[in-house]
Formats: structure tokens, sequence, C-alpha cells
């Protein structure tokens, strides 16, 4: 699948995912629920929270 | 679709609305119905064919933008399109940080307004076009920015 597919099937644009996957931008909760939906997984087997502060 | 739709329609409206002003900016201006309202002597040709070109410019566009949105109105996949650019969360949060609509709309009224004080004081009109083109040029310096990092 391309990016240019996936950004269509969720509704935003190829740079944001582009961005989104070099890390440049963190998806708000909105668009990474509609990412992982779109995968049929959770959130957090799409997204890396690893890397996250504990403040 | 309908609520994309309607939004398109707005914005239509507001660029006939500018269109409008700029028309009647430039038929003055071409008219020459103030040669110099005040009833200086500063008003030179230099000027008139500034202040002509800039009302043109910004009905050239006007005019661009209704085209755009009117074939939008009736083409379902260029209006999805443009919904996905218009909304999309990422662009929207680097027009934000950019200085929003503010720097922009600051901008384009600063260059209307310099249009208007041409026909009183050259001093203030080249001022203010100076302030108005500085205000867009950072606008799209944050907004290129902006792009690169986010």
């Amino acid at each position: 699948m391309s990016q240019e597919e996936l950004a269509n099937a969720v509704g935003t644009t190829r740079q944001t995912i582009t961005s989104i996957e070099v890390e440049k931008y963190t998806a708000s909760l909105v668009l990474a629920y509609k990412i992982a939906h779109f995968f049929g997984l959770p959130i957090e087997a799409v997204f890396d929270f690893s890397d996250v502060e504990e403040i | 679709m309908d609520k994309m739709k309607q939004e398109v329609k707005e914005k239509l409206k507001y660029w006939e609305g500018i269109s409008a002003l700029f028309a009647i900016l430039v038929s003055v201006n071409f008219w020459n119905y103030s040669g110099s309202i005040n009833g200086g002597d500063h008003f030179t040709d230099f000027f008139r064919g500034f202040q002509l070109g800039i009302a043109m410019v910004f009905l050239v566009c006007a005019i661009f933008h209704i085209v755009r949105f009117r074939k939008m109105i009736r083409d379902e996949e260029a209006l999805r399109a443009y919904y996905i650019k218009e909304h999309d969360e990422r662009n929207m949060a680097i027009w934000n940080k950019s200085g929003g609509t503010v720097l922009y709309t600051c901008g384009v009224l600063i260059i209307g307004a310099a249009v208007v004080a041409g026909y009183f004081d050259p001093v203030v009109f080249i001022t203010l076009l100076v302030c108005g083109l500085f205000l867009l040029l950072v606008k799209r310096g944050l907004c290129f920015y902006y792009c690169k990092t986010m």
C-alpha cells in the first residue's frame, strides 16, 4: 500500500503520513485512531510510545 | 459532502466580495476619478500605475479563486481533495504556528490600505506597502520553515 492510498483512506495528506512515518510529526488521537482502525489493529500496535517521557 | 459544498460556497462569497472591492479600486484608478483627491500634486503616473498594478493582481487572484471554487462545487473528487487538504491536521498546525490567519489578514488589509492611502500621500503608500509585503513574507517564511521541521 502506498502512502497516498493510506492518506486517502484516513482523510489526510500524503505529506502528513510521511511526517508521521519519519517521526517529525505526532498524529492527533483522532488520526492515530483512524490509522489503527484502518489496519484493524490497536493504536499501541501501530504507534510506538516507548520514547514518550514520563514526567 | 454537503458540508464541504457549504464551506466552499462561503469562501466563494468571500472572494466575490474581495473581487468587487478591488474592481472598484481598479475602476477608480483607471478612470482617473481622483487625479488626486486632496488637490495635491503628488499623484504621479508612477503611483497611479503601481496602485493599478497591485489592485489588478488582487483582482486576478480573486477571479482565479472564484473560478476554482465554482469548478470545485461541480466536481466531487476535487471537492474531497480540497477538503482533505484544508482540514489536514498537520497543515492546520503549520498554519497556526506560522501566525494563523492574523498575519495573512493583516498583510492583505495593509496592502489594501496602501492602495487607498496612495491617493492621499505617497510616503504612507510606500510605508504601508512595505509593511504589508513584509508581513506576507514573514508568514510565507514561517510556513516554509515549519513545513520542513514538522
